[in-house]
């Protein structure tokens, strides 16, 4: 983690892993204490001699005791989550491969499988299912973004309604 | 050089109520902030006051921060405006703007001041800071050496680097964490930080 | 900030990664893989596999000479679904219900702009090596694993035509290297000259007989929750409060990948009509963790293993507003 910390420190981590770094370190001393360390490295390498081990620790201290300044968000509404959420959406489908997955219906419940597949071309029977499981419309939902069904724009089918005259089949 | 998104990452956190984000913040430009007031400011024990007094003053100010400048511009135009106000509420002569010119006040490097800038007790661990960073420094081999000093004092992006010492990126990455940890590692039995329990 | 677009470029001017040789090989057919997916002509039929259920579907993929894709997939068992795609847009015609949905694909383009940034960022998390080659629909492949270098995440065997690059049958293996999804082409022709005619619809979607629906492309904002954990390489790619269907309120979804797998996070208020119940679950090669904060169900779910999910779930919290 701490080569990320040096990556973060130099502005070379994209925005999406950096605010995930930034929210780890916000709440570890380790990480901080590197932070501090590799900040002091760079500074005294630029010739900044100055040594103060009270000075952070004491506005840390104050600023603990300062009511919590909470800015207005202002901004439009899509912030800048909403530009790394699509970069990174993009480029996601960089091993996305074709066809992963077929075009199939929400998952039906069922017990843990430990799938031993028939080879490739030989259906196996299926069990009527019933389609009831909370879950199932989370399933529907994720699919939609895994990579692995970037290919092929299978997710509105997915997403389908219910197919009321189908009911438990599938 | 990405130095402003980090910053603004960090400030978007202390503006929704992250406290510690703020503190990365002030463990990034302490020192940079206390060379600016020791321009005016000569005591080193005042010198240390005012800058705490400064990062307070943002801290609190931080609701009004718009990200229209970089936080380390706007940090600086507080630090000089409480360095100037503590000096007017001591009686002493503020310094006129002539006097103060923000790129030379960046830039200057004034060894005899520099040595003042420092209280007695911890003007010794800062020259055995000085000392340790330098040494391990010179002990790197070539490589790391190159890379970490073109990314902390030529202020070079990865990439440029990569293009400079003609690598890829990765290994720069790579060379400048291994920089920093090995003169990391000689610092931290000297601060006496614990290095236990890695991640 | 890394630019990716910046850093393709980058790419292209400095010497490929400093990988093992064998590693570097399996890269170049991940690339190939993304590349010809795009590229090719390709038709034929696949099977995709998962714990019980398996699905056969029909795919005819054409390129046309001012470099658009059209692209056909039709279900061959189970309820009839078809859908055609032109570039970004995609047209999924369900005559069952004769309904049609039109949904842009923006930032998530089924046919890959595969940047070798984004291939090296999964040869950071996987192994990537070459394996024999087998014999896949009478096509001649390559076989490309995919080693996790964790056990964050399941492996994967894929197998390429040798020519083309053409992915043909891709394999995850969980944690104990049981087959928990398989994706293969029983019959596939690649190349050659696809008549565009086949890639129109089975079905006129006659307005009045049939409804139609278009999606809007969702809104990704922040949401105010934030996730601590989550293992090495998995970044959030989508964040946002959306509407699932079956769902009353509105919910939360995250997702985060590894560039191969994604793992999404559901949190929903409780109170709604039918939340999940806490704990663990499993649906074929996805796990499931369900945990409350809040005043709220947190689901995490995703093809990986349920240490992932878990660690994923237990680090979920309210953040900001």
């Amino acid at each position: 983690m701490t080569v990320e910390i040096s990556e973060l420190m130099d502005g070379e981590l994209d925005a999406a892993a950096a605010e995930t770094l930034v929210a780890r370190i916000s709440r570890d001393p380790i990480p901080r204490e590197d932070w501090a360390l590799y900040h002091l490295i760079g500074d005294t390498l630029r010739g900044a001699a100055y040594y103060s081990p009270a000075l952070a620790p004491e506005v840390s201290s104050r600023i603990a005791r300062e009511p919590a300044v909470l800015a207005p968000r202002r901004g439009p509404r899509v912030s800048k989550a909403a530009r790394w959420g699509l970069s990174a959406a993009a480029s996601l489908a960089a091993v996305a491969v074709v066809a992963w997955m077929g075009l199939r219906g929400p998952l039906e419940p069922g017990p843990a499988q430990m799938a031993t597949l028939a080879p490739a071309g030989t259906p196996v029977p299926q069990p009527a299912p019933a389609m009831t499981s909370a879950v199932n419309d989370y399933l529907v939902a994720h699919q939609e973004y895994s990579p692995r069904f970037a290919m092929q724009g299978l997710a509105p089918a997915v997403q389908t309604v219910a197919f009321p005259a189908e009911g438990a089949a599938r | 050089m990405g130095d402003r998104e980090i910053d603004q990452a960090l400030v978007d956190r202390a503006q929704r109520g992250d406290k510690q984000a703020f503190d990365l913040l002030v463990s990034k430009y302490q020192r940079k902030l206390a060379r600016l007031l020791s321009r005016f400011i000569r005591d080193p024990a005042e010198i240390e006051d005012v800058t705490q007094e400064a990062f307070i003053k943002a801290y609190r100010a931080l609701p009004s921060f718009r990200g229209d400048s970089a936080f380390y511009t706007w940090l600086y135009r507080i630090g000089i405006n409480t360095a100037k106000n503590y000096l007017v509420s001591l009686g002493r002569r503020a310094p006129t703007s002539t006097e103060f010119n923000s790129e030379e006040a960046e830039t200057f490097e004034d060894a005899e001041h520099l040595r003042d800038v420092n209280t007695p007790e911890n003007e010794l661990m800062s020259r055995q800071i000085a000392q340790t960073v330098n040494d391990t420094l010179g002990s790197l081999p070539e490589e790391l050496r190159s890379a970490i000093t073109l990314r902390e004092i030529e202020g070079l992006s990865y990439e440029d680097i990569a293009s400079i010492m003609n690598c890829p990126i990765g290994t720069v990455r790579s060379r400048i964490f291994r920089a920093r940890e090995a003169i990391a590692e000689r610092l931290r039995p000297l601060l006496g930080t614990s290095k236990d329990k890695r991640w | 900030m890394k630019f990716l677009v910046a850093a393709a470029l980058m790419f292209a001017a400095v010497p490929a990664l400093a990988v093992d040789s064998a590693a570097g090989e399996g890269i170049k057919w991940l690339e190939r893989m993304g590349s010809a997916a795009r590229s090719q002509n390709f038709s034929g039929t696949f099977v995709y596999q998962q714990g019980n259920r398996v699905d056969t579907s029909r795919i005819t993929h054409y390129v046309d000479d001012g470099g658009n894709e059209l692209e056909k997939l039709e279900s061959l068992d189970g309820p009839e679904r078809e859908i055609i795609r032109r570039n970004d847009e995609v047209r999924c015609y369900i005559p069952g219900s004769k309904l049609l949905k039109v949904e842009k694909r923006r930032g998530r383009k089924a046919f890959p702009d595969l940047l070798p940034e984004q291939v090296s960022a999964v040869a950071e998390h996987y192994r990537v090596r070459l394996g024999g080659r087998e014999r896949v629909a009478g096509i001649e492949c390559q076989i490309v694993i995919l080693e996790p270098k964790d056990d964050m995440r399941y492996g994967h065997t894929l197998c390429a035509d040798r020519d083309s690059g053409l992915l043909v049958k891709a394999v995850m293996l969980d944690e104990n290297r049981q087959v928990v999804e398989q994706f293969s082409f029983t019959q596939v022709i690649i190349g050659g000259v696809i008549d565009p005619a086949h890639l129109k619809p089975r079905f006129a979607a006659t307005p009045g007989e049939w409804r139609e629906e278009r999606l809007a492309p969702p809104v990704i904002s922040e949401t105010g929750w934030s996730i601590a954990n989550s293992p090495p390489g998995f970044k959030k790619v989508m964040e946002m409060k959306r509407a699932i269907p079956g769902k009353g309120a509105e919910v939360t979804h995250i997702v985060l990948s590894d560039g191969l797998v994604a793992v999404s996070v559901f949190i929903e208020p409780l109170g709604g009509d039918k939340p999940p119940r806490s704990g663990f679950s499993r649906r074929g090669g996805v796990n499931v963790f369900a945990r409350p904060v809040s005043e709220h169900m947190v689901t995490v779910l995703g093809e990986t293993p349920v240490s992932t999910v878990q660690l994923i779930g237990n680090s979920v919290s309210y953040s900001g507003r």
